[in-house]
């Protein structure tokens, strides 16, 4: 995943100091669709969702003149991301909760299909099953360090938590997950691996 | 005990945040049990499922929409965005490309001039019920409720006895319609095309959002009642007399231009109150708004006066009621009838009003 903050940088960089409306627009295309997933976990809306995110690419544009100097460019536009997702909470939900954890978060995590992992569908099910179960605070940092590629550095930033935490977190979330995983039939498919590779 | 220490090193591992030593223990415990091998290899494979083959929530709004929204946040158009989407783009170099862009961008603002000195120019009093928009006529008869999708997707429940107007399919600038009677409409986000609903006293401009508008010529009032999103309300004739409604407000214009007290908080305007804002009305039990039980086949009264109501019972089922006891005008009613027949419902009424009735060729007599 450091190419993409590479590649981020790059493009910061040419909207900082160039106001490079090309720039602009492939940041947009590289940052949104999974800025939008993140923003849909909080908001659970479809619609808003699109609409935060379109906002933070405002935002982003009305503060281009210090984009030089802004160290992680992904997590800035994530954290201005989830202050949106919260205010829209704060103002549209009838019993607003604003705190993460205690947030009822929907995970939009992938997990390929039965085929690809070579487990049964039922088992794919389950495993879905489970992130969904998942502790709301747990959920989301799974989802920005597995779907976003975040660090756990970037993850903490984000969600201003401990690094600490988001690596428990990630860990609980694996450990849950790797105990669906069924143990039948997964001896033959690690031969075949080493005897192909 | 293995399994814990497992999956935490391949959650490291795959976070990317493992230390080369912790790679090496990673390794050596697959190595000692080709079981746990095989599940983590399984779990490597979940982690890294490419998020493009399946269940995406939709994708994120596109580019140009998103310029769009830009252009309107700042203020000036000072990015350039489509007009209409184009048809079948010749496929050009970048640069050729924002040029053509930045073209049409100089087209809308002269568009945008054009359409504001007509509108200023054909608006006011000898043409108050405004632009001719034709085309197509939905209309309810009393007794009947209707429910149709617009063709940018906008959906629009018809109470009974009204009437409404669109032009064919909404290509232009604007979506206009034109009601007469009362509708809830679910409008469809396009902040790019207002969505604008004239009636015969005002219009309402929306940008997406849900709300009830209620329109009667027999009315002695022009309701409308905002459910989520934002409005704005134009007097006709009068450009400046304009008020933003907020969710669970609604602005209710005296047909009349007289004078009206109606409790909440006057905003907005207060010279003469042709226009007031006032919250809507909620059901104390489960806060539904009354405005808009009708879309529910709810008919609901709240606080109404006993003509009003009978008024509205008329239209929702078809009949003609004629009030002899002129002392019942007096008072007003909070009841709501859910899927109730005519019999029923005016049984009902019987027990607070206290009056007789006879049905006879869809003629009430009220005694």
């Amino acid at each position: 995943m450091r190419s993409i903050n590479d590649d981020i940088r790059v493009l910061q960089q040419k909207i900082g100091l160039y106001e490079d409306m090309k720039a602009y627009e492939s940041l947009y295309m590289l940052l949104s669709p999974r800025l939008k997933n993140f923003c849909f976990s909080l908001v659970k809306s479809n619609e808003a969702a699109e609409e935060i995110v379109s906002d933070v690419f405002v935002k982003l544009w009305q503060i281009k003149n210090k984009l030089p100097d802004i160290e992680n460019l992904k997590v800035y536009l994530y954290t201005i991301a989830k202050n949106f997702c919260l205010n829209y909470i704060a103002r549209h939900f009838k019993n607003p909760v604003i705190r993460l954890d205690e947030m009822d978060i929907e995970p939009v995590v992938q997990l390929g299909s039965p085929e690809e992992l070579c487990i049964s569908a039922d088992a794919v099910h389950k495993i879905k099953q489970c992130i969904k179960e998942l502790p709301p605070q747990c959920r989301i940092i799974f989802q920005l360090v597995k779907e976003d590629g975040m660090s756990y550095k970037e993850a903490a930033e984000v969600l201003n938590i401990s690094v600490l935490t988001v690596r428990n977190q990630v860990f609980i979330a694996t450990r849950k997950v790797g105990a669906l995983i069924p143990a039948s039939m997964q001896s033959v498919l690690y031969t075949d691996r080493r005897s192909a590779s | 005990m293995t399994d814990e220490k497992l999956w935490l090193l391949v959650s490291l591992q795959l976070s990317g945040e493992a230390t080369p030593a912790e790679l090496s223990e990673l390794e050596m415990l697959k190595q000692q049990d080709p079981l746990l091998a095989g599940r983590a290899l399984v779990m490597e494979r979940i982690w890294r499922a490419d998020s493009a083959d399946i269940e995406t929530i939709g994708t994120a709004m596109p580019f140009d929409r998103h310029l769009q929204r830009l252009s309107n946040h700042l203020g000036s158009p000072v990015l350039q965005f489509d007009e209409e989407p184009e048809i079948n783009p010749p496929a050009k170099s970048g640069s050729m490309r924002f040029l053509h862009k930045w073209w049409w961008l100089s087209g809308t603002v002269a568009a945008a001039l054009v359409l504001i000195v007509l509108l200023v120019h054909t608006d006011p009093k000898d043409n108050p019920a405004s632009p001719k928009i034709a085309a197509n006529t939905v209309s309810t008869r009393p007794g009947s409720k209707s429910k149709i999708q617009l063709p940018d997707g906008t959906q629009v429940w018809l109470n009974a006895d009204s009437k409404l107007e669109y032009s064919g399919d909404f290509s232009g600038r604007l979506r206009e319609v034109k009601l007469s009677g009362e509708a809830y409409f679910d409008v469809v986000k396009d902040k790019s095309r207002p969505f604008i609903i004239h009636t015969s006293r005002v219009q309402i401009k929306v940008l997406g959002t849900a709300f009830n508008v209620r329109s009667y010529p027999s009315d002695k009032t022009t309701e409308t009642a905002l459910i989520r999103g934002s409005v704005e309300i134009t007097l006709n004739g009068q450009p400046d007399r304009k008020v933003i409604l907020k969710p669970n407000e609604k602005a209710v214009i005296d047909n009349a231009s007289a004078e009206l007290n109606i409790p909440g908080n006057p905003r907005a305007i207060k010279e003469k109150e042709t226009m007031l804002v006032s919250a809507v009305h909620l059901d104390k039990k489960d806060q539904e708004v009354y405005e808009t039980m009708w879309v529910k086949n709810k008919l609901a009264f709240d606080e109404t006066p006993f003509d009003d109501m009978i008024a509205e019972i008329e239209r929702w089922y078809n009949v003609t009621i004629i009030v002899k006891n002129k002392s019942l005008s007096a008072g007003t009613y909070t009841v709501t009838f859910e899927n109730k027949t005519l019999d029923e419902v005016l049984e009902g009424l019987q027990f607070s009003a206290h009056f007789q009735y006879q049905l006879k060729d869809g003629v009430v007599t009220i005694l």
